[in-house]
């Protein structure tokens, strides 16, 4: 395994005529968790989004655990499932019960047998305190439930990496702080993480890092102690003074 | 009124309903197909497939059916049978790949992504996540055309089909009591419409997302 599980190249991206990402380099630690900020439209989702390939870049090159991401590689389904990913909302498939949700990839993807999905499933669902809520379905869960599904369905997958993209945005906030032990629970076993949150509190608590982006480019990449005592940059400043006392 | 004319010829009757059930199942059954195939295939992010899928619905959605139907069995020569099967299949699954496409248009993109990141493939991700949610969502219409074939079915006595319609021509001419004839096969079509509105009904609430 290498050192560094993700890492950047000179990255840049447009949509259309303007350019999301501007020239990024970052490389990312093994076991390290990671908070990914900045105002909306700053390109932090979509930095997120290249990582496993849903966001294609034009320049640049990105190295997910040891391999350069390309068509032929994010093609190998058994690669892109060591990339754990949990969304904002609407990601738990509504058709089918929430056992189905987390065990239909180790079936699928990796040729599990049901029995074995199905009993590593629970033992997911129980990591993240839902074991009791096997046979519901997403409609009948609270949002904050569904998200802890969400993240259990992808850490069945025993992932390397995982990421999140604002995986508390969508929620109310007595449903928050669910989510975030379960994150929390995850960051202390070792997991290596990059998440997007606008959950300060949070971000100082877990994170060894904190990469501020605006514009399209990383403005500024520190520890996170240092990162909230004294920001680098007055952009950062601006941000936290914002976020900090809304 | 001569209602007793339609038990002298129940016989002729059920036969004409069996050729409609029978040309009205496989049709359904092939509409469905290929129209989800065809819907499927329009969402494929690929120029030339979008343009196949939209080039069939266009064309073929602008022809009436007994054209279809005379085209097949006059200038390609099939038997009527045949004939009438690949008409009545051509003609719904347009309007079905239609229905299709924009089911899968309604199915939050999220859920796609969420599949890909699982590590599922396109084929996996359609057949699992996209197409079980986009045939719920377009469930209500799609009872429509399949009536439609149903009802489209009539067409096939043009060709000599012997199905309902025909038979009800049959009766007329030979007995002259078209009243009779013509209600008892309305009520026929519409007890066979308001079975698979039913059924389709039953269907929809069973699989309904909750």
């Amino acid at each position: 395994m290498p050192d560094s599980p993700i890492r950047f190249r000179s990255v840049s991206k447009w949509f259309g005529t303007s350019q999301v990402l501007k020239g990024i380099d970052l490389t990312f630690g093994m076991g390290h968790v990671v908070v990914v900020c900045g105002p909306s439209g700053s390109g932090k989702s979509t930095l997120l989004r290249c990582i496993n390939g849903l966001e294609r870049v034009q320049e640049g090159q990105i190295e997910v655990l040891g391999q350069e991401l390309t068509d032929r590689t994010l093609r190998s389904s058994g690669f892109r499932a060591e990339i754990g990913m949990v969304f904002q909302r609407f990601s738990l498939y509504p058709h089918m019960s929430v056992l189905q949700n987390v065990t239909l990839a180790p079936r699928l993807v990796r040729g599990t047998t049901a029995a074995a999905a199905k009993e590593r499933a629970i033992r997911m669902l129980t990591r993240v305190g839902l074991a009791d809520k096997v046979d519901a379905y997403p409609a009948e869960l609270s949002g904050g439930q569904q998200q802890r599904v969400a993240i259990a369905r992808a850490l069945v997958m025993d992932p390397k990496i995982m990421l999140f993209d604002e995986p508390t945005s969508a929620l109310d906030p007595e449903m928050i702080h669910e989510v975030l032990d379960v994150m929390r629970d995850l960051a202390a076993s070792g997991m290596t993480m990059v998440i997007v949150t606008h959950e300060m509190g949070f971000a100082r608590e877990v994170a060894r890092r904190i990469i501020f982006m605006d514009e399209g480019e990383v403005v500024e990449d520190s520890e996170t102690s240092a990162f909230f005592s004294a920001p680098a940059t007055d952009r950062a400043q601006r941000f936290l003074d914002k976020i900090l006392h809304h | 009124m001569h209602w007793e004319v339609i038990w002298r010829y129940r016989e002729v009757l059920w036969n004409g309903l069996i050729f409609t059930l029978q040309l009205s199942v496989l049709s359904i059954v092939g509409s469905l197909v290929v129209g989800v195939v065809m819907g499927c295939l329009g969402a494929l992010p690929n120029f030339f497939l979008r343009k196949f899928v939209a080039t069939y619905v266009e064309v073929l959605r602008n022809l009436p059916v007994v054209v279809k139907l005379f085209f097949l069995y006059f200038v390609v020569g099939l038997e009527a049978m045949p004939a009438a099967v690949i008409a009545l299949v051509t003609h719904q699954s347009a309007y079905i790949a239609d229905l299709v496409a924009a089911g899968l248009r309604a199915v939050p993109r999220e859920q796609s992504e969420a599949a890909y990141a699982c590590g599922h493939g396109q084929w996996q991700i359609y057949r699992h996540i996209l197409l079980p949610q986009a045939l719920r969502i377009v469930a209500p219409p799609m009872t429509s055309q399949f009536i439609e074939v149903v009802k489209n079915t009539s067409t096939a006595m043009l060709i000599g089909v012997e199905e309902l319609t025909f038979q009800t021509q049959a009766i007329e001419s030979e007995t002259f009591r078209g009243f009779e004839a013509a209600s008892t096969v309305t009520l026929m079509y519409l007890a066979m419409a308001l079975a698979i509105a039913g059924g389709m009904g039953l269907l929809e609430r069973r699989l309904r997302l909750r």
